[in-house]
């Protein structure tokens, strides 16, 4: 596949590994009912990188300049000395592909415009609508991952996504509600576009009648997406064992005890198969499996990359990801769910005086070192005597990891996931974060 | 290529236009104060732009060539029609000042400046480093189109940033980066500034629930005005009715504050000559003395505005199409804080891109807040940028830019802080 290939992967260092990638993407997005950005590209290009004395890395577009990357990363891997455990495994043969049923590149473009027109139909009329936007997305991925340890592992990702943001104004309030849904699939999985409108314009257009939320420490009760990004947030990026081994996670050395209420189990799994944190193989060409978390409130495991796996003597988890072939792989994600229980939505706010119902995630970001975390609600809706009365807006929650998930005391039966992309030291990979209804004690923020 | 291709495009296509990156970026990264990895990143990509009968289609590769302005040309047939497509004319600035001086810097410099980032954290009790980075870029940008554009530009960015964590009865954290486009980043001093804040944060204290006054630190200003305030400037914002400043050009809409989009700014971390579809760089007055003035434009908003573009046109690589985007958005004022006792003092905002862009409304948990000279555990402070700007708003002398936001600390008189 790449001329030197083999040349490459000789060169006297301890690990050599070779990541290539050829891309091809759309993106159609429909402004006020207008599908005038259409964009389309093709990128390609591989990354080389070497450990030595310390990882060297080396990128670039053109294949032709394989031979003279390696040479700058096996430079780069002299530029310092650490002593980087990294226990040899035997590499993967494989070929891989993500099930499609209808290849988005065989999809006409006007067939994918469509998809934004037919969204913008159900909203343009609708009283209070200002303004929207609708982006259609697909890419796929070939990729070609070869290591000096003897991995020849071909690939074909394909993923499609739908976005959609509708904007309202009343009496000088001015709202915006957003709908998101995508996956690992062909274009078989995006339907019903017109539900994407309906939904965004119903958020936006409650948003205008909500009141400012109250701000104080209340029961709150989250719905399952919202729940996503609590555990993403809440205890994801504290069990990734790079924060662990630099000494920034609230629970290190902490494996085996309990953390959590006893209803709470927490899990990592890029093995679902269509989800969006999808994949067969990480991007070290680590087989991807599920990763218990935390089980009935005890902390069972950390997420690994090979290194930090040898680091620190456990199991690699195959959670080793890179934004592409430019990037070095560092520990993520995948998509990490809450496991449902037993409670029906209206026995989790039985017995709640006041509190807040928080639906929809705005996304969140942790600190994990302090262990405490934020993170924001789309709307919102008062609990008051056990029943759900008026709506609020622009609702945030912090909390603290070992507390907030020790308060969790209902979990609900229902299951529901979100798609997002997940920052980390400059590079964005696609996630999935899901799970139940859940109750828990928060420090809510509003903005009144 | 590049002319190549335009002259093809020039007779397929009503207007067409390049957009060309060729950089070297080179990053590296410390753990626990060792060097981990040292990575270099080549990066060749072309974005080309048609407009053909009102109808824009864009391609983008790493590979220019004939077939990818084919393929732009057939995306624009399918694309559909909005009359205001349209690119930049000629520029008004000369060729020969459109080249920024190139700067080199050698990788024995940037391990030594790693060497320099971590080494404060030795001599700090109970602290240690955690990721610390050294990242430099050279890009050149050609900007061509069949206007007879042509536009090139250097640029060379250099960065530092380092993590650190204290630990005394709990953890506390810290954090430091500076940004510059000259190769003068003190990294001994960012690395320093980390390990103080982590440090100082060290054995907080609770606070009181309620409203109080709050001093935002630079840092804090930019993950706030950044997410809040700067969207509502932007020209596509306003004309799509999704700005909140919309119909109130010539009102009283802030507190004596001043907000100019400057990209000529000498020292400027978004200086340059020109913008990402060639239009000159510009000073733009957006609010004087509180008073509404203006906004942001591109090239495709100042058609439907009928008015010029002010040079705001930014994409977030080669791949991706322009749209509007704030360059040195500089934000000051003549009221000064007189006395920081008593106020919640804010280094920076956890989840600030959580807010809301549209109206301005806020909730987020603080990073690194103190109370008189003490470390607060945990607060978060909420509110709406739109109504906090309207009164008693004070200025302090430290200005920092993050980003495109340039401001020194600011001092909002009641905001809503919980505990």
């Amino acid at each position: 596949m790449l001329d030197g290939l083999d040349k490459a992967l000789e060169i006297s260092a301890r690990f050599v590994d070779i990541t290539f990638q050829e891309r091809e993407s759309t993106s159609i997005v429909t402004k006020d009912g207008v599908a005038k950005d259409i964009s389309l590209g093709a990128t390609a290009g591989f990354g080389v990188r070497v450990l030595d004395r310390i990882w060297g890395f080396a990128s670039a577009n053109n294949p032709g300049e394989l031979l003279d990357a390696v040479g700058r990363a096996h430079r780069a891997a002299q530029a310092g000395k650490k002593e980087i455990a990294f226990t040899p495994v035997e590499g993967p043969v494989d070929r891989v592909k993500t099930p499609v049923k209808i290849e988005p590149l065989d999809v006409s473009l006007e067939e994918k415009i469509e998809f934004g027109q037919r969204a913008y139909n159900v909203v343009k009329d609708r009283e209070h609508v200002v303004s929207s936007s609708f982006t259609y997305f697909d890419s796929k991925i070939k990729g070609f991952y070869a290591s000096s340890e003897g991995a020849r592992i071909e690939s074909e990702t394909t993923k499609v996504a739908f976005f959609g943001g509708v904007f309202a104004k009343k009496n000088g309030a001015l709202q915006f509600g957003s709908e998101r849904a995508g996956a690992t699939a062909g274009f078989e999985y995006l339907k019903d576009p017109e539900a994407f409108g309906v939904g965004a314009a119903d958020k936006a257009l409650r948003l205008l009648d909500a009141r400012q939320a109250p701000s104080g420490r209340f029961k709150v009760v989250l719905d399952p997406l919202l729940t996503g990004v609590f555990i993403h947030e809440a205890l994801g990026h504290a069990v990734e064992a790079d924060h662990i081994i630099q000494g920034e996670s609230i629970l290190e050395g902490r494996l085996g005890e309990t953390i959590a209420s006893e209803q709470v189990t927490i899990y990592d799994d890029p093995t679902i198969p269509g989800s969006f944190g999808f994949y067969f193989y990480d991007d070290e060409g680590t087989r991807a499996r599920k990763t218990m978390l935390v089980e009935d409130g005890v902390l069972k495991g950390f997420l690994h990359s090979r290194e930090t796996s040898s680091t620190l003597g456990r199991d690699n988890t195959g959670n080793a990801r890179a934004q592409g072939f430019d990037y070095l792989p560092i520990v993520r994600m995948s998509n990490t769910f809450l496991e449902p229980r037993g409670q029906e939505l209206d026995e989790l706010f039985e017995g709640i005086d006041y509190g807040v119902y928080l639906l929809g995630s705005k996304g969140g970001e942790v600190d994990p070192a302090k262990g405490v975390f934020q993170f924001s609600a789309e709307e919102g809706f008062l609990i008051e005597k056990g029943e759900i009365t008026s709506a609020v807006k622009d609702v945030a929650l912090s909390g603290e990891i070992l507390k907030i998930l020790r308060e969790v005391d209902g979990v609900g039966r229902d299951f529901d996931s979100h798609i997002g992309f997940c920052g980390k030291e400059g590079q964005s990979v696609p996630v999935g974060d899901g799970g139940a209804h859940i109750r828990t004690t928060a420090a809510v923020g509003g903005a009144g | 290529m590049i002319e190549a291709v335009l002259k093809r495009l020039s007779e397929a296509a009503d207007e067409a236009e390049i957009f060309s990156v060729k950089s070297k970026s080179t990053t590296i990264k410390t753990t626990r104060s060792e060097i981990e990895s040292f990575k270099e990143k080549s990066t060749t990509g072309y974005g080309v732009r048609v407009i053909i009968g009102s109808k824009m289609g864009f391609y983008f590769t790493n590979k220019l060539d004939l077939t990818a302005a084919e393929k732009a040309v057939k995306i624009a047939g399918a694309s559909q029609k909005d009359e205001f497509q349209g690119l930049a004319q000629q520029m008004k600035v000369k060729a020969e000042e459109n080249t920024m001086s190139e700067i080199v810097m050698t990788v024995d410099e940037g391990i030594e400046m790693a060497r320099q980032l971590v080494s404060p954290a030795g001599d700090y009790k109970e602290l240690h480093a955690t990721t610390g980075t050294v990242s430099w870029s050279t890009s050149k940008i050609t900007v061509a189109n069949t206007h007879g554009l042509w536009a090139e530009k250097s640029e060379f960015t250099l960065a530092a940033y380092l993590g650190t964590v204290a630990t005394g009865v709990e953890q506390s954290t810290g954090f430091h980066y500076e940004v510059s486009r000259e190769k003068d980043i003190d990294a001994y001093e960012v690395g320093d500034a980390a390990c103080r804040l982590a440090s100082d944060s060290l054995n907080p204290g609770p606070v009181d629930t309620g409203r109080t006054r709050v001093v935002l630190r630079p840092m804090a200003v930019s993950d706030l005005f950044e997410n809040t305030l700067a969207p509502s400037f932007s020209a596509d914002s306003v004309q799509r009715g999704r700005s909140m400043l919309g119909d109130q050009v010539g009102e009283e809409i802030f507190s004596k504050l001043d907000i100019v989009d400057d990209a000529t700014l000498s020292g400027g971390l978004m200086t340059e000559p020109f913008d990402d579809e060639g239009v000159s760089a510009e000073k733009t007055r957006l609010v004087t003395k509180g008073v509404l003035k203006g906004f942001l434009y591109d090239t495709y908003t100042a058609n439907k505005g009928g008015t010029v573009s002010t040079g705001n046109a930014g994409r977030a690589s080669y791949a991706g199409l322009p749209g509007v985007s704030a360059s040195n958005f500089i934000v000051s004022g003549s009221n000064k804080i007189e006395d920081e006792k008593g106020a919640l003092i804010v280094h920076g905002l956890v989840g600030a891109h959580t807010a809301n862009p549209i109206s301005g409304d806020f909730s987020c948990e603080t990073r690194n807040a103190f109370l008189n000279g003490k470390p607060v555990k945990k607060a978060i402070v909420s509110g709406n940028v739109f109504e906090l700007l309207k009164s008693g708003v004070r200025f302090g002398t430290d200005v920092k830019q993050y980003s495109s936001i340039r401001s020194p600390s600011i001092e909002l008189p009641d905001v809503m802080v919980v505990g």
